[in-house]
């Protein structure tokens, strides 16, 4: 069975060919990383998926559903959901309150005037937060919690939705080095145990490679390599186009260490 | 014959291009840097008129030539850019960082303060400026006489942008000008220094606009009502052309100034809407302006009405004990203004539900207040409906003139978002203004009457408060509601509200169309009080006050603008008998507010 | 308000004023008579300041003189309305309710004036409209409580066209701004034109926006239409742009041009040195009328304010010269009483009688038509000579039907 299907889709900006023919699958519970030099078209890929933006050709389906067309909305109620590069919140609301609005979203029924909005679904909110380990933080606003922390309530508000499938752009970007490796042991048990597959781009190898059940290699828009972390990190042409370089391993370890 | 009048009027069009263009330049080229909208950029434009009115004459006298005249225009714009100059480091400099609505808002107040000004030196009568030496007689061409000086403008229009470009280009001024328009804080990484800078691209924009006002002069008089006029045409030429972009205002000054000249002969009495629609058509078009970048993220989007306590009981029943002790034990006088009171609370509470609740900046509210009192008296003295049809209709109707103008700008957002909004109330004042068989034009509609049970004026008022308060207490409930609530998420964060599935742009136009029915619940009520609607209602000083009313009030809490709405009505109707200068202390009254209280008065109360 | 009621000093100044009457009764004393006066006078100064200016002149010299209904003094209660219908309607208010005021006068703009005349019904009160123009004041939107004192749109309109009657001048072009009062100018024009010229036609019109002078492009159309003839309802702010521009373009060579109030000093002075020659307006000559009354009148406000007045001192002198005679009719401030009173009301007025016509509630106070001439470097009136309203009134069935009577 396969949460996403993506056949041979291609972007292309002006007289760049931003994603040429990438096609990929993923399954229930499986953690599928996408890495690749700068520029290598890994957050054009995450938006043909994601619906910001629309391919040149091929298709994307999302739970067996035809969605290379969909807007956003439409396809988070086929099952996706996703988190930023940039943590996007509501900042305004506690984390129970920010929770609960994430329950109220993804219930659908945005139109109701005079209903009560928190309350109904305070248990609910309650057991999400718990299970991303933020349930201390309840009544704090969101707006005060360390980046960390914030990490932490989006993922519990991407995971309001009940999404099957979840789209990660570098989870782990701006987080401390020691807070990394446990998110990312977060998301790999959310992932196995609400059988949830995950896509995800990360700039940060060692959590790549710890926690990825396969990997896709880009480079200029294409993919160069597939397969499980053993079999990339042994790819001659992957060492050649994007791990053999030193400097470059050494720049992005620099980069998220600045 | 006919090529020499398309060519005339061509020039024609094409000389008020150029005067509108140098007006419009600074305009944009403030906005570009500082990200202030300034509202009081026309009023700088009338102060350069009437410098110059009043240096040209001895100048000319001393030695009649066109390099004199262009001397004193320059020494009048110079003028103008010193006293830009003077209220960026008074004024401006202080709210940078208040919220881009309040910064509007103080400029307007600005505004006031220099009408009031310019009346008190130059007295009220118009002061038609001299004619520019050599160039006061007709050219002819092809059979017409075209005038010397248009010609003469036709060519300045070009030669400013030429040193403007120039200026930026070249100099290490205008690169920071450019850096700074399109990244900020990467200027200011660089550390350069921002305060200097923005005080030289303030005055820079006071002197193009001293420059437009003054070349004017042998074309128009120095008037004291020309700020508001010249303002709303350089907003739209700066709009169009895309705002921070030089190039753009020049290219959008030349469209409007040509669609002024041609359109006037198909169309000669929408004059008004022409312009307004032109800016409307573009802007759903081509959001950004012709020439313009897409604008980034709205900076300092206004936070309120957001986790509120519900109003403590003791509240509620106060406000309905003054109602009912107004009622009942005052004069009809304080009923009339406690009614209007009302009114103003409900416009200005949907008012800030929109900007504070669904980050949605209007800033032409008062078209559905309007909208509302006109379709309500329409209804009622045209149609004959009874009153209470008539003031059921008035929400309804506003509702649904929100729910299209809602659905034609929910996609936008920021600062372009604000102007559309202007430019929407703008073709709805300027067709209740210009349509006089229906509306009246501006004697509007009188004799708009209260049923029998309503019509005096306890009775109306308790009407009106049966009325208001269900509707203000019920839009406090749609802000805990889940619509209220996913409304704020989706402010929040766009891309998270969308991830979750929520139909953001549908959500937006539905909280448009809520509040412009509130806002149109008002203005049914206000009809039957008042007992006439005319155009003022709708206009932009209208919506200005229901600004004003937040400012004051705040949006932190639901009390905020109701507050707001009590406080300036009130502050209006006691200053307005002291003084002839009331315009004047309004002014200083909402600069006073912003300097002081950047977070409404409600707001500073809270924190304190 | 207290500080717009004239001190005491101020009075005394204005004796020498008053030493040019014949004969000085007993200064009024008692409970003074209010009067609500809005107007306004922020934003329409140029207008409204020279009109506070007389009134209060007047009120001084009627109170010197024994004031009214036996001996009390006039007192004007002045307000700014706004210059904005909701501001008007509610100041109207404020004064019947709290200052006390016998009734409410004043307005400039037509549509404060139409909200404050419908506040007057409303309240079943007097209001005696002073300056707003427009003709639904009288007509459609008239009613039983409200009085016009300044000539209409409409008959200013048709003293223009009767000085052109008969002349061969026959194709027409209309320029107004755009809105109630030009449009409705302009309505008037092409009817009247049609009776005082057989065969006349209108063969452009056009309408620039209020307050936005670029007066080229308008220029333009009008001349591309070949006129014999030009009316023109702009002033102020939008008319000497439209002077201007014509003059450099030829537009008004050789071509008849009517222009409503651009003899009224208001209009006038601004335009200084380039009033346009040979255009017949609508207007008040103020220094060269010689009515022993009203050269009285002339110099006193010159030596008191060192200024000639203006049309809007005319006005609020003869203002109050109506509102006394009225009250010496009526003998009370009851409303019904001051209403029965001014219904017919005849005053002698410093340009002679003016009658309260009972039909419309229009008074009969005329208006001066003449030819604008230079000298001495700024435009004058000349060949003008006195209309009488009465003659120029609209036909009494005409009001009948508008009114429903």
């Amino acid at each position: 069975m396969t949460i996403l299907l993506v056949e041979n889709v291609s972007k292309r900006f002006g007289g760049v060919q931003a994603v040429a023919g990438v096609s990929l699958s993923l399954a229930p519970q499986e953690m599928l990383a996408v890495i690749g030099p700068n520029g290598a078209g890994k957050s054009t890929l995450f938006n043909l998926i994601g619906g910001q933006l629309p391919p040149d050709s091929g298709r994307v389906v999302i739970a067996g559903r035809e969605a290379t067309r969909l807007p956003v909305a439409a396809r988070a109620r086929l099952g996706m959901g996703r988190t930023f590069q940039i943590a996007e919140t509501f900042r305004s609301f506690t984390a129970q309150q920010a929770v609960e609005a994430a329950l109220l979203a993804a219930r659908g029924a945005p139109f109701r005037l005079f209903a009560r909005a928190f309350g109904p679904h305070a248990a609910e909110a309650r057991a999400l937060l718990a299970e991303v380990g933020m349930e201390e933080a309840a009544a704090t606003p969101v707006s005060t919690l360390a980046y960390g922390d914030v990490k932490r309530v989006e993922l519990a508000l991407a995971l309001a939705a009940a999404p099957r499938l979840l789209l990660m752009d570098e989870p782990t970007a701006g987080m401390a080095p020691a807070e990394r490796g446990a998110l990312m042991r977060l998301v790999r048990g959310l992932a196995r145990g609400r059988g949830m597959g995950v896509l995800f781009t990360e700039h940060d190898m060692d959590s790549v490679f710890a926690f990825a059940d396969r990997i896709l290699v880009m480079v200029r828009g294409a993919v160069i390599a597939a397969g499980a972390p053993e079999a990339v990190r042994a790819d001659p042409a992957v060492r050649e186009a994007y791990l053999g370089k030193a400097g470059l391993a050494a720049a992005l370890r620099a980069r998220r260490h600045g | 014959m006919e090529w020499g009048f398309w060519l005339a009027q061509a020039v024609s069009g094409l000389a008020g291009a150029s005067a509108l263009f140098l007006t419009a330049a600074g305009l944009t080229l403030v906005f570009g840097v500082c990200r202030i909208v300034n509202f009081a950029h026309g009023s700088f434009a009338m102060v350069g008129a009437y410098v110059a009115v009043t240096l040209l004459p001895p100048l000319l006298a001393w030695s009649p030539s066109l390099s004199v005249f262009l001397l004193g225009a320059v020494l009048s714009a110079l003028a103008v850019a010193a006293l830009g100059a003077a209220v960026e480091l008074l004024l401006l400099r202080r709210i940078y960082r208040v919220p881009e609505l309040f910064q509007l808002l103080a400029t307007f107040g600005l505004v006031l303060v220099i009408q009031d000004g310019v009346l008190q030196l130059w007295g009220p009568e118009d002061i038609p400026g001299p004619r520019a030496p050599g160039l006061g007689h007709g050219v002819a061409i092809l059979g017409e006489r075209i005038p010397a000086y248009d010609l003469f403008l036709i060519a300045v229009g070009p030669v400013v942008l030429a040193l403007l470009t120039l200026l930026l280009r070249a100099t290490r001024f205008g690169l920071l000008i450019q850096a700074a328009t399109r990244d900020r804080e990467m200027v200011a990484a660089l550390g350069v220094n921002q305060a200097l800078l923005f005080t030289g691209v303030f005055a820079l924009g006071a002197f193009l606009a001293g420059l437009g006002g003054a070349l004017q002069v042998p074309r128009i008089p120095a008037s004291g009502g020309m700020d508001l006029p010249i303002i709303a045409e350089a907003f739209v030429v700066t709009v169009v052309g895309g705002m921070g972009s030089v190039p753009g205002a020049f290219l959008a000054s030349v469209l409007i100034g040509l669609l002024q000249a041609f359109g006037i002969l198909a169309f000669p009495k929408i004059t008004l809407v022409l312009v307004f629609l032109v800016m409307a058509a573009v802007l759903m078009l081509r959001p950004q302006g012709l020439l313009g970048r897409p604008e980034p993220p709205a900076r300092g989007a206004i936070e309120g009405l957001a986790a509120l306590p519900p109003p403590s009981p003791p509240l509620r029943a106060l406000a309905v004990a003054a109602i009912l002790a107004v009622a009942f034990l005052s004069d009809d006088y304080l009923r009339k203004v406690a009614t209007e009171m009302l009114v103003l609370a409900i416009a200005a509470f949907s008012l800030g539900f929109l900007i504070a609740n669904a980050g949605i900046v209007s800033f032409g509210h008062a078209a559905f207040l309007g909208a509302g009192a006109y379709a309500a008296a329409l209804l009622s003295v045209r149609a004959g409906w009874p009153m209470e049809a008539a003031l059921a209709a008035g929400p309804l109707f506003a509702g649904t003139l929100a729910l299209l103008f809602g659905a034609a700008l929910a996609r936008m957002g920021g600062i372009y978002l604000a102007m559309l909004t202007l430019a929407f109330a703008q073709i709805t004042h300027a067709v209740a203004f210009q349509w006089v068989e229906l509306t009246g034009g501006d004697n509007g509609i009188v004799g708009v009457r209260p049923a029998w049970w309503a019509s005096d004026r306890a009775s109306y008022l308790l009407l009106a408060a049966a009325l208001v308060l269900p509707a203000i207490w019920a839009l406090r409930r749609v802000l805990s509601a889940p619509f209220g609530v996913l409304l704020r998420a989706a402010r929040d964060s766009e891309p998270r509200a969308l991830a979750l599935g929520l139909p953001v742009v549908a959500m937006r136009v539905a909280a448009f169309a809520l509040a412009g029915a509130l806002a149109g619940l008002g203005g049914a009520v206000f009809a039957f009080s008042r007992g006439s609607v005319d155009p003022t209602l709708l206009a932009i000083p209208q919506s200005v006050d229901l600004l004003a009313m937040l400012l004051l009030g705040g949006v932190q809490a639901v009390a905020g603008p109701l507050l707001g709405a009590v406080a300036l009505h009130g502050l209006k109707d006691a200053v307005m008998p002291l003084t002839d200068l009331w315009r004047l202390f309004l002014g200083l009254a909402i600069l006073l507010l912003v300097l002081a209280f950047p977070r409404g008065l409600a707001g500073a109360w809270r924190r304190a | 308000m207290t500080c717009l009621r004239l001190p005491r000093r101020a009075a005394l100044l204005a004796l020498p004023a008053l030493a040019l009457r014949p004969a000085a009764a007993q200064p009024a004393r008692g409970e003074p008579v209010r009067i609500g006066e809005l107007n306004s006078y922020a934003r329409m100064a140029a207008f409204a300041v020279p009109y506070r200016n007389a009134i209060q002149m007047a009120q001084e010299e009627v109170n010197a003189e024994g004031g009214v209904l036996g001996g009390r003094p006039l007192e004007f209660v002045f307000r700014d309305d706004g210059a904005t219908p909701s501001d008007g309607a509610r100041v109207a208010e404020d004064l019947l309710t709290r200052e006390n005021v016998a009734f409410i006068a004043g307005t400039f703009l037509s549509n404060v004036g139409l909200a404050v005349a419908d506040v007057a019904a409303r309240r079943r009160r007097l209001f005696l409209a002073t300056e707003p123009l427009t003709d639904a004041l009288t007509m459609a939107q008239g009613n039983p409580y409200t009085f016009r004192i300044r000539p209409s749109t409409f008959m200013q309109t048709r003293m223009l066209a009767e000085a052109v009657r008969g002349r061969p001048v026959r194709r027409w072009a209309i320029v107004a701004p755009n809105y109630e009062y030009g449009q409705s100018a302009a309505a008037a024009f092409k009817r009247l034109i049609a009776e005082a010229i057989p065969g006349a036609e209108i063969v452009a019109e056009q309408y620039p926006a209020l307050g936005r002078p670029d007066a080229g492009p308008t220029v333009g159309a009008l001349s591309r239409a070949r006129p014999e003839g030009i009316f023109n309802v702009l002033f102020g702010a939008d008319l000497i742009p439209f002077v201007r521009e014509g003059q450099i373009r030829g537009l008004f060579e050789n071509r008849t041009v009517l222009s409503l109030l651009t003899g009224e000093p208001e209009y006038l002075l601004p335009l200084g040195a380039e009033a346009p020659g040979g255009w017949i307006v609508t207007g008040y000559p103020a220094e060269q009328i010689e009515l022993p009354a009203h050269r009285r009148f002339f110099d006193a406000y010159r030596a008191r304010f060192q200024d000639t007045p203006r049309l809007g001192s005319l006005l609020g002198y003869v203002t109050v010269q109506m509102v006394k005679a009225m009250l010496d009719r009526a003998r009370s401030t009851d409303t019904d009483a001051m209403i029965a009173a001014l219904r017919g009301l005849v005053t002698e007025t410093i340009v002679g009688p003016v009658t309260m016509r009972v039909l419309d509630q229009q008074s009969t106070l005329g208006a001066w038509v003449g030819e604008i001439a230079l000298e001495g470097g700024r435009g004058v009136m000349r060949n003008w000579r006195y209309e009488d309203g009465a003659n120029h009134m609209f036909p009494e069935a005409e009001v009948r039907a508008a009114r429903r009577l």
